[in-house]
């Protein structure tokens, strides 16, 4: 297969990475179609290395974060993103501030189990749009939270607000689609 | 004095983000001595973590 081919290949795969973190179809579509034709561009500085998957997707993770910052500054934090308290998760608790549904102890196993693997990428589909983002800028993309902040122009109250509004909705949602099974 | 498993769960999701000061981690660890279930959403962030990291290679 001629280089291009392989790359074309890919695309589905790097398609589906790009929607789950930009929440947008198009922009998605955008950010794959920029990274492909960076990546043509520069066949040779991908000559040696072994991966084309992990070669392409660090491309397109730059794209992401282009895009995440463009989107930023256009568009607001809308509706429950948009909240800088935690009001909505005192829910979760009793008066007393104890769990009304307490976690549970997760099988050590679960990373190699496929389903768990499903079943998060699911419940990632279900946080809404810029918690999901957030979260996956600091747990996938691996940033700083104060980068984060920045990028989304933000502050560092309302980004761990963010982060811990995705961490509790997670839980319970594999709780619930997975271990509840 | 003893924090709430509402405080806790803050606090550990912070931890996943920040270095906690010194007596807020004591704190903590006070709670996850006798409280199953935030030593569970303690493990539960950790495997979240690693499980993200994972997901998409």
């Amino acid at each position: 297969m001629s280089f291009r081919a392989d790359i074309e290949a890919l695309r589905p795969y790097l398609l589906r990475y790009a929607s789950v973190q930009l929440r947008n179809r198009e922009a998605a579509e955008d950010a794959v179609q920029e990274t492909l034709v960076a990546a043509l561009s520069a066949e040779s500085s991908f000559a040696g290395r072994s991966n084309l998957r992990t070669w392409l997707t660090g491309i397109l993770k730059h794209k992401i974060v282009d895009a995440i910052r463009r989107s930023s500054r256009e568009r607001p934090l809308e509706g429950v993103d948009g909240e800088a308290s935690a009001e909505d998760l005192e829910a979760l608790f009793d008066k007393t501030g104890h769990w009304r549904d307490a976690p549970q102890a997760w099988p050590e196993k679960a990373l190699e189990d496929k389903q768990f693997l499903q079943a998060l990428d699911k419940c990632l589909a279900m946080l809404p749009a810029r918690t999901g983002q957030v979260f996956l800028m600091r747990e996938h993309l691996g940033f700083e939270t104060g980068d984060i902040c920045k990028e989304l122009g933000i502050t560092a109250t309302h980004c761990w607000v963010l982060l811990y509004r995705a961490r509790m909705a997670l839980r319970e949602c594999l709780e619930k689609g997975w271990l509840g099974r | 004095m003893m924090i709430s498993c509402k405080e806790a769960s803050r606090l550990l999701s912070q931890a996943m983000d920040q270095h906690l000061p010194l007596w807020q981690r004591a704190r903590l660890r006070l709670h996850l001595a006798i409280c199953d279930a935030c030593a569970n959403f303690s493990r539960q962030l950790k495997l979240l973590r690693r499980a993200v990291a994972r997901l998409y290679d």
